[in-house]
């Protein structure tokens, strides 16, 4: 048996491809498009409805008890048109988060990609033999130094680097020139 | 600055300003004319007119100035990533949970 997809339903399957589609980014002059304005429109003219007929009613009635639901219903309309407005600077924020969250994420690839290229890294494997350090270091490492993953580090025996000046690292204690050194267990 | 260039380019900085105003001026009013009688049955019409009316107009300022930051945030960004768009692949929304 076959199953038909039904245009519109919302199958978890639909669901899926909607989500790793590509959004489309907004590019309008504002943050709101047409579509955006209608709701909290319609709300805060609702709102403004309601403060209009709740003041007349309330001024043409004398009884106190028909001006406190007058008086209800301009409250009602404060509601109402306050809500449009929240709703109005919602669809604003969501808008604009948008855009900001997909410029800086462009902005962070871009600057990763500039950084790989300036500096190209030399990975030590797990298991190396030998001690290294990089150009500006005070410390000597071992090979497989998490200190020296990632970083262009050049090798040599603990004497050159001793002669050079650097200290053994703290880290991994690389203070036996065989190799074997006084890590801690 | 030619004045209404300015008036132009920031109507809506100057309509939450003029709201804001209105909404205040209301409020005194409503105050001043509420205190002035005795009577809860003639307060109210001037707190359903005067007061509501007022602070409507306050949220309406508030809405419109923060509107008007929204706006400049809007352009800042767009500006933004044209200059991006320019110097490599169009932008595409990024993905969900990144840069949160």
């Amino acid at each position: 048996m076959t199953s038909v997809s039904v245009s519109g339903t919302r199958t978890k399957a639909n669901r899926r491809s909607a989500r790793s589609r590509p959004v489309e980014l907004p590019d309008g002059p504002e943050p709101w498009g047409r579509r955006d304005a209608v709701l909290p429109g319609m709300l805060i003219a609702l709102g403004v409805l309601g403060l209009v007929i709740g003041w007349f009613g309330i001024s043409d009635a004398v009884a106190l008890e028909r001006q406190m639901r007058w008086l209800a219903v301009g409250i009602v309309g404060l509601i109402v048109g306050g809500f449009g407005m929240v709703v109005w600077l919602l669809f604003g924020l969501v808008t604009v988060g948008r855009l900001r969250r997909a410029v800086m994420h462009e902005i962070d690839r871009r600057a990763t990609a500039a950084e790989s290229l300036a500096a190209p890294r030399v990975q030590v494997q797990a298991g190396t033999t030998g001690f290294g350090a990089v150009p500006g270091m005070r410390h000597y490492h071992r090979a497989d130094c998490l200190l020296l993953q990632g970083k262009p580090a050049s090798f040599a025996e603990t004497k050159e680097f001793a002669e050079a000046g650097l200290a053994p690292c703290g880290v991994c204690l690389p203070a036996d020139a065989t190799g074997r050194g006084a890590r801690r267990a | 600055m030619d004045l209404v260039k300015v008036l132009q380019a920031q109507w809506d900085r100057v309509a939450a300003i003029a709201a804001t105003a209105a909404g205040a001026i209301l409020l005194i009013l409503g105050w001043y004319h509420v205190s002035d009688t005795g009577f809860v049955s003639k307060q109210l019409p001037y707190i359903a007119s005067e007061g509501l009316g007022g602070v409507f107009l306050l949220g309406m300022g508030g809405m419109l100035w923060l509107s008007a930051d929204l706006r400049d945030q809007w352009r800042e960004l767009r500006a933004l990533r044209r200059r991006l768009d320019a110097t490599g692949e169009p932008i595409q929304a990024a993905p969900v949970g990144a840069d949160r």
